[in-house]
C-alpha cells in the first residue's frame, strides 16, 4: 500500500500547483461549507407553512419567503446540501462503476473487453437525458438516494473509457510482466500495480461524473421530477417558474439558486481544466 | 472508402438503435402506474361517459398495442416502428403521435438551426481573436467570462434573461412563439412578431453555446501557435493576419466542424427545457406536457425520435469524416 500513498502524495502536490484546480476546488469547498451551515448553526428544516408566504426580502427573511411558506434563505442552505449530496453520491457510485468496468475490461481483454466496450460505447452515444426523463417520469416520486443511484447508472461511461485506455497502455509494461511472473493473480495486479498509477485519471473521472450527475439532477428537478418533499437547487428553480417569479420580478426567488448553480458548475469545470493541464501540458495557456 | 468500414459502422448503428429501442420499450412496459387507467380517470374527470368498463379497457389495450405477452408486444412495437408508426396519443386522443410531433417540430428546428449556426459562427470568430491575441488583458477577461458562461445550462440563463428583458426592461415577450391568438400568415408584421418572440429563447442558447465554441477555438489556437509551420510562416515574413486566418484558424476549423456536426444531432432535443421555460410550442413543450399528462405513447415516440436523430448525426459524421480528413484511417482498432 506504500505505492498507493506515494502516488497519491505526488498527485496532490502537482494539483496544488495548478491555479485552475486550486481555484475551482476552493469554490467547491465553500459550497460544501454552505451546505453544512444548517448543521453547524442548528437551523431546522424549512417545513411548509413555517413562516408567512410571499414575503419580500427583509432583515427577518434576508431572501424573502416562498409561496409555500418557507424561509428562502433556509431553503437555499438545505438545497445546496441536498444537491451536492445527490451529485457526490451519484458521482462516487458512477466512478466506482466506471473504474471497475474500465479496469476489468482493459485487463481481461478478449470477449469480456469487447462486451464491456460495446456497452460503454452505447452509453456514450445514446442521448441519455431523454431516457433519464422517461425513467424518472415513470417511476415518479424517487427518493433522494434512489435518484443518486439512477444518475450514477448514467454517469460512469466517461470514466470507463479513460481508465480502459490507460490500462491498455499499462498492461504491456515491464513492471506488470514482472508482477505476473512473480505469481501475482489478476485482482492483485489490478489493485496493487495498475490502480495506483491511475489515481489522477480516477480523480478526473470523478469530477466529470459529479458534473454530469449534477447537470442531469438539476435538469430533472427543473421540470418537477426531483425527489418530492426535498429541497434542492433545481426544485427551487422549478417553484420559481411555477409561481412565474421571473415575470413578477421576484429576483430573490431566482438569483440565489442561479448564482449557486453557476458557481458550482464553474468550479467543477475549473477542476476538470486543471486535470487536463496536468495530463496534457500543451493546453496550458501562459 | 473500404466497404468493410461502412458495414462495420452501419452494424454498430443498428445495434445501438436496437439497444435504445429495447430500453425504451422495457421502461415504458415495466413502469409502475397504468397508462390506460390514467386515461380513463382523465376521461371521467372531464365528465365523459365511460361505457362498457372492462371491455373498454381491453379495447384500449389493443388500440395502444398493450395486449398480449411482452414478446408479442415487442414484436409489434418494432414492426410498427419500421413502418414509421409511433402509435396514437393518449392525451390528445385520437391524434397519431407522428402528427403531434410534425406540428411541433418546425418550431424547434427553426429555433435551433438558427441558434446553433449563429453561436458557432460568433463563438469561433471571437475565439480566434481571443486565442490569437492571448496576451491582451481584455481578451483574458473575455475568455474567463465565457468559461463561466459556457457552463451554465441554457434554461438557467433563460430565467435570468426573462427577469432582465421581460421585467426590468420590458421590451421582449417572455413566452410563446407568437402573440396570443394570432393566426400564422405570411406578412412582414407576423414574421417580425415571430422573430421578437424567438429572441429571448435564441439569446439564451446563443450566449451559452457561443461561450463553449469560444473556449474550444481559443485552446485549439493556443496549441497550434506553437507548431513549426507557424514559425515557418513567420520566417517567410507573412503578415500576422495571413498567418492567423490561413494557417492557424484553418487548421482549427476541422475539429470545430466536427463539433458543429455533432451538435446538429442535438437539434431536436437541445432545447427541451428552454422551450418549457418559454412555453415555446416545439418538441420541448410537447415533451414536458406529455410527461404531465402521462401520455406514454407520446413520450416514447419523442424519445425515439430524439435518439434516432443523434445516432444518425453520429453515423453521418463517421462516414463523412474520413473523406474530409485524410489523416483518419478507416480500420481503427
Amino acid at each position: 500500500m506504500r505505492k498507493m500513498s506515494d502516488s497519491l502524495q505526488s498527485a496532490v502536490k502537482t494539483l496544488g500547483r495548478n491555479k485552475k484546480f486550486v481555484g475551482g476546488f476552493s469554490v467547491l469547498i465553500a459550497m460544501v461549507i454552505i451546505g453544512f451551515l444548517p448543521y453547524i448553526l442548528a437551523i431546522p428544516f424549512p417545513e411548509f407553512g413555517s413562516v408567512p408566504s410571499f414575503k419580500r426580502p427583509s432583515s427577518e427573511f434576508p431572501l424573502g419567503s416562498d409561496g409555500l411558506g418557507r424561509n428562502l434563505l433556509v431553503v437555499l442552505l438545505y438545497s445546496v446540501q441536498t444537491s451536492l449530496y445527490i451529485g457526490f453520491l451519484a458521482g462516487t457510485f458512477g466512478t466506482i462503476l466506471g473504474v471497475s468496468i474500465g479496469l476489468f475490461g482493459g485487463y481481461m481483454g478478449g470477449f469480456v473487453d469487447d462486451t464491456l466496450r460495446t456497452l460503454t460505447d452505447i452509453f456514450l452515444v445514446i442521448p441519455l437525458w431523454p431516457l433519464l426523463i422517461l425513467i424518472s417520469a415513470s417511476v415518479r416520486s424517487l427518493s433522494i438516494s434512489n435518484m443518486a443511484f439512477l444518475l450514477a447508472a448514467f454517469s460512469w461511461q466517461g470514466s470507463a473509457r479513460t481508465i480502459r485506455a490507460q490500462v491498455m497502455s499499462l498492461r504491456e509494461r515491464e513492471f506488470i510482466n514482472i508482477a505476473r511472473l512473480s505469481g501475482l493473480q489478476a485482482p492483485g495486479i489490478i489493485f496493487t500495480e495498475i490502480l495506483p498509477n491511475m489515481i489522477p485519471f480516477v480523480a478526473a473521472g470523478f469530477v466529470m461524473s459529479v458534473t454530469n450527475a449534477m447537470l442531469a439532477e438539476v435538469s430533472l428537478e427543473v421540470i418537477g421530477l426531483g425527489p418530492p418533499g426535498a429541497t434542492t437547487i433545481g426544485l427551487m428553480i422549478y417553484w420559481a417558474t411555477q409561481y412565474a417569479a421571473t415575470v413578477k420580478g421576484w429576483w430573490w426567488w431566482i438569483l440565489p439558486p442561479v448564482g449557486i448553480l453557476v458557481a458550482t458548475f464553474t468550479s467543477l469545470y475549473l477542476m476538470t481544466l486543471g486535470f487536463d493541464e496536468i495530463g496534457n501540458p500543451r493546453t496550458r495557456v501562459k | 472508402m473500404p466497404l468493410f468500414y461502412v458495414f462495420k459502422r452501419l452494424a454498430t448503428f443498428i445495434i445501438t438503435l436496437f439497444a435504445a429501442l429495447t430500453i425504451i420499450f422495457l421502461i415504458t412496459r415495466f413502469a409502475p402506474g397504468d397508462p390506460i387507467g390514467a386515461l380513463l380517470t382523465q376521461m371521467s374527470q372531464r365528465g365523459q361517459q365511460i361505457p362498457g368498463g372492462e371491455k373498454l379497457v381491453l379495447e384500449y389495450r389493443k388500440m395502444f398495442g398493450m395486449d398480449g405477452s411482452l414478446w408479442v408486444q415487442y414484436k409489434r412495437f418494432v414492426g410498427q416502428l419500421l413502418q414509421g408508426n409511433l402509435g396514437i396519443s393518449m392525451a390528445f386522443f385520437p391524434t397519431p403521435v407522428e402528427q403531434l410531433i410534425a406540428r411541433a417540430l418546425p418550431w424547434t428546428l427553426g429555433l435551433l438551426t438558427v441558434t446553433v449556426l449563429l453561436s458557432w459562427i460568433i463563438g469561433n470568430i471571437l475565439g480566434a481573436l481571443v486565442g490569437w491575441h492571448s496576451k491582451s488583458k481584455f481578451n483574458t477577461v473575455v475568455a474567463a467570462l465565457s468559461l463561466v458562461v459556457s457552463r451554465i445550462p441554457y434554461y438557467v440563463l433563460a430565467i435570468v434573461l426573462i427577469l432582465v428583458f421581460a421585467y426590468y426592461l420590458p421590451i421582449l415577450p417572455a413566452s410563446g412563439a407568437m402573440p396570443m391568438g394570432a393566426v400564422p400568415r405570411f406578412t412582414i408584421r407576423f414574421i417580425l412578431q415571430v422573430l421578437k418572440h424567438a429572441t429571448l429563447p435564441a439569446l439564451s442558447i446563443i450566449i451559452v453555446s457561443a461561450g463553449g465554441w469560444l473556449i474550444g477555438m481559443r485552446s485549439l489556437l493556443t496549441s497550434i501557435k506553437g507548431e513549426d509551420f507557424i514559425l515557418f510562416a513567420k520566417a517567410k515574413g507573412l503578415s500576422r493576419r495571413t498567418i492567423m486566418v490561413r494557417y492557424a484558424v484553418r487548421n482549427a476549423l476541422l475539429p470545430q466542424l466536427t463539433g458543429l456536426a455533432l451538435s446538429l444531432g442535438y437539434i431536436v432535443s437541445g432545447s427541451l427545457l428552454t422551450e418549457a421555460i418559454f412555453s415555446y410550442p416545439g418538441i420541448g413543450s410537447l415533451y414536458i406536457s406529455a410527461l404531465g399528462l402521462n401520455d406514454y405513447n407520446l413520450i416514447q415516440g419523442m424519445t425515439l425520435m430524439i435518439i434516432i436523430t443523434v445516432l444518425t448525426a453520429n453515423l453521418v459524421i463517421d462516414l463523412l469524416y474520413p473523406l474530409i480528413d485524410p489523416r483518419i484511417r478507416y480500420a481503427r482498432k
